[in-house]
This record gives structure tokens, sequence and C-alpha cells, in this order.
């Protein structure tokens, strides 16, 4: 029982955690914060494998990384849970390549948008989620999920240059 | 949009993303651990249980005076059962504290933070129960919910959605070292209320909040002239410019029954049809409690935040936002 659950429970850490590490620093613009906070989920997680698992991990999981963020926030300290510093990552290869000539525009401009409107814009547009589930993350209605999606991306376009939206244009129209 | 956004972002994350300091196993292997614990936590409570009620039983006929050794008075079938009883409006105060917040430093920008989640008390039951027959004696709505397909549903008494309690807690909105400075409960409920002609439904927000825990008028945060500022429950009159124009009309006044009421009316857009409204009504009422009633309008924007229909003209006015927050039942929130 325990072996199954860890191997499935491993499976879904290397197969996930770089996309959840993403999400985390788009949600709170800290590497060590947002590595924190999927730590946290994770060690979460694995005590509710099997409730999870009957629903969907996916969103299970980044439930728990909000809920992580806002706990941080709430708490208002940063507590380290790092479990060493190891740099042997068990990470897909892709994830590693180096992408050191890409310009970090798009990123910059997203964790320059208040809280709420860069969570709201990540989650519908990265995360690809839908209004509902949207709302369900960040416990507010329907309108106001639409509300902060319209003023994101307006805010967006106001920090994009005209080359990087030009870029974007499907995304912007 | 999606995928262009996406791809993007991916291919920016790649390119700042240090590696992780964590493996599967690692975690696994703190889960385990975390799971032990949690549940040897979970035995001990129910052996210092199980010991405190042996304790009780054989000590308690001593500590009430009671003859040992069985007896009516100590006869499971003749306990006493204790109903808590719904309160009475002149025991409001004396039966709920006062929510006092520490000062915060100057300029800090906190915002109150979900906390805990929700739960039914008899309070919020009775509060329900209320709600539900004051929106019946309004005509020409229609009571709904979200759906998980992005719609609304109509609701009856059975799937009306409840008011629930929850508890906020006070915390700095960007990253720093402040300590928390506060919680509070708060009772809230989520409706959409359809008006006739108008194909689809109002946010309507039923919230109360306890005596102590807020300041009375409104004022916006500075980055968002729709929320109100942290020791506020309405936003304030402010002035924007730019592509999202914000305009928050506020209005005063007492009310018949000696109540204050606060009222903000706050529009975003320009004039035309992405403009869209928020209503607002603020009861201060005599036990030091505030209702908070706002009413959303449909957004005009689709799910991708493209402008798709034509604002209505329809849902409360703050002025029925008032009347009926006027006519809610009080209640202990604690």
């Amino acid at each position: 029982m325990d072996e199954r659950r860890d191997a499935e429970f491993r499976r879904f850490v290397v197969e996930r955690s770089e996309r959840l590490r993403g999400f985390a620093y788009l949600c709170c613009g800290d590497w060590h914060r947002a590595e924190d906070a999927v730590q946290s989920a994770l060690i979460r997680l694995y005590g509710a494998w099997n409730r999870a698992k009957r629903a969907s991990l996916d969103p299970y999981v980044r439930k728990i990384i909000v809920n992580v963020l806002i706990d941080e926030h709430r708490l208002a300290w940063f507590r380290r849970v790092r479990v060493g510093d190891h740099n042997t990552p068990e990470t897909p290869a892709a994830a590693v390549h180096d992408h050191t000539e890409e310009r970090v525009v798009l990123v910059e401009a997203l964790l320059k948008l208040p809280q709420r409107q860069r969570a709201v814009v990540v989650l519908r547009f990265w995360e690809d989620q839908s209004v509902e589930q949207t709302a369900e993350i960040m416990d507010c209605s329907h309108g106001a999920v639409k509300n902060l999606t319209m003023r994101g991306l307006a805010a967006l376009r106001g920090l994009l240059s005209e080359s990087a939206l030009a870029e974007l244009e499907g995304a912007s129209r | 949009m999606t995928d262009e956004f996406s791809g993007r972002v991916d291919r920016e994350l790649a390119a700042i993303r240090p590696p992780a300091a964590f493996t599967a196993a690692e975690l696994a292997a703190r889960g385990r651990r975390r799971m032990w614990r949690r549940r040897s936590a979970g035995m001990v409570a129910c052996l210092l249980a199980l010991v405190m009620g042996a304790v009780f039983v054989v000590k308690a006929p001593l500590w009430l005076g009671l003859p040992v050794g069985g007896g009516d008075a100590a006869s499971p079938s003749t306990s006493p059962s204790t109903i808590m009883p719904a309160p009475r409006p002149d025991e409001l105060n004396g039966g709920q504290p006062e929510i006092v917040l520490e000062v915060p430093p100057e300029g800090a920008d906190l915002r109150w933070i979900p906390y805990s989640g929700p739960s039914v008390t008899a309070q919020t039951a009775m509060l329900t129960q209320g709600w539900w027959d004051l929106l019946g004696s309004v005509e020409g709505i229609e009571l709904s919910r979200p759906t998980t397909d992005g719609g609304y549903e109509p609701v009856d008494w059975w799937t009306f959605p409840p008011v629930e309690r929850r508890t906020q807690e006070l915390g700095e909105a960007s990253s720093g070292g402040l300590s928390p400075l506060g919680s509070r409960p708060i009772y809230k409920q989520q409706l959409g209320v359809r008006f006739e002609g108008v194909a689809r439904p109002d946010d309507v927000f039923l919230t109360y909040y306890p005596r102590g825990s807020f300041t009375q008028g409104g004022r916006s945060v500075v980055d968002d002239p729709l929320s109100p500022h942290w020791r506020y429950l309405a936003p304030g009159c402010g002035e924007a410019s730019g592509d999202l124009a914000e305009l928050n009309v506020c209005e005063e006044y007492v009310a018949g029954n000696g109540a204050r009421v606060f009222e903000v009316l706050a529009v975003t857009g320009e004039p035309g049809p992405a403009r869209e409204e928020v209503r607002t009504s603020v009861v201060y009422t005599p036990d030091g409690n505030a209702i908070v009633i706002s009413d959303w309008s449909p957004d005009s924007h689709d799910e991708n935040g493209e402008l798709v229909v034509e604002h209505p003209a329809a849902g409360f006015t703050a002025e029925q936002l008032t009347s009926l927050a006027l006519a809610l039942p009080p209640v202990i929130i604690v």
C-alpha cells in the first residue's frame, strides 16, 4: 500500500514539480518562497494522496499551493522547509535546458501586476483554468475573476512594449 | 490566447528557473514522517481523553457532593442536556467580544486574508433562513448559484447556498516581516440574483462583520478603487483616470431605527458597453456589528476578458440593498 503510494507520488513529483514551481513563482515572484510553497504543498499532498487521487491531483495541489502562499502571507514570516541543499533534482531533462538568451519580458510584466490580478491572469492563461476553477481557487465570484482578468490584461498591455505586444498579438486581441 | 501566452511564459521561466532543491524521494520521506506525527498526536489525544473521562466518572460524584455508588443523580438517563437558545437582541453586546486590532506600522500595506474554511453554525443557519425569507418577498428576481460549467442554475430552499462562518486574518499584502495583527470571524454568503429581462445574474454578497473590527465610512486601497482599505468595509470615493476610469459615489445617513448607513456606487470603465457597476450598502447596526450587501452587475466580458455584451440596467439599487440589510436579524458573531 505504502510502496504503491510512494511510487505514484514520486512519479507525480517528477512529472509535475517544475510546472508547480513555475506556478508558485508567478504567484509570489520569489523562487525561494515558491520552492517552499511547492514543498509544503507536496508534503501535504502525500498525506492526502488517496483522497486527492479520487478527485484530481493537479487542481488539488494547485489549491494547496495557493493556500500555502496565503498562509505564508498570513504568518508573514517565511520559514524555510527545505529538505536539504541537494543539487541533484529528479526533474525532467527538458526543464534544465539553457535559455539564458531568452528575454524575460512577459514574466517581468506579470510580476508588476497587483497580486490578485496576476494570480487570475496566471491561472486563466498559463494554467488554462476555467473561470469557475479560478473563482474556486481565489475564493471569489465569477464576476470578480472576469473583472480581474480584464484589468490584468489591460495593465499587461500597458506594461509591454509594442514589439512584445505584437509578438503576443493573438493574446491581446 | 492561452497558447501564445503560455508558450512565451514557459520560455521565459525556463531562462530564469534555478534548479530545484528537493527530490521526490525526500518529499515522500517527509510526507511519511508528517503522517506518522499526525497519527501519533491523534492517538495521544484519544488516550488523554479516555483517561480524563475515566477520572471524571470516578471523581465527579465527589466533586459535586453526590452520593457515590450509583443512584438516580448519576444515571445517564437523567443527565441534563443543554441547548443554546438563539440570542435576544439585548444579549448581543454581552455575548460577543469586541475585536481589538493592534495598530499597524505606518505605511504598511495590509489586507484581510481568508484563514479558515467555511462552517455552518446555529447563528448562520438563522441568518440563512432570514435571508431566504427576505429574498422571497422581492418580486422580479430569480435566485441562482454558480455551476461547474461557468453558468448558473436556479435554487430552491434545499439548494439555497447557506450563510457560512469564516475567519479572516490581517496580513501584509507584499512580502515582509510583519507579525499577524489580528483576526475576525465573518458570516458570508454569495448568491446569483437574476433580474427580469436580463440574461445573466448579478453576484450578490451578504457579509456580517463583528464590532471593533472596522472603521465606519469608506476608503479604497491605493491600487484598487473597488477594494476597501483594510480598516473599512466599503471602498471610498475617489477618482481614477485612463482607460479603466473608475468612479465611486458615496452617501451617508442615519436610518429610521438609528442605524448608520453608508452606500457606495462604484462604476468601472468609461460610459459605454464596458461599463460595470458595484453597488454596496453598509449598515452599522446598533449592536456594533455591520451588515454589508454588495451587488456586482453581470460583467460585460467573456472568459477571455473580451467585451461581448452590453451592460444591463438592472440589479438592486443601493437603497434596496439598505432596506434588505435593515430587515435582516441581529446575530452574535463569534
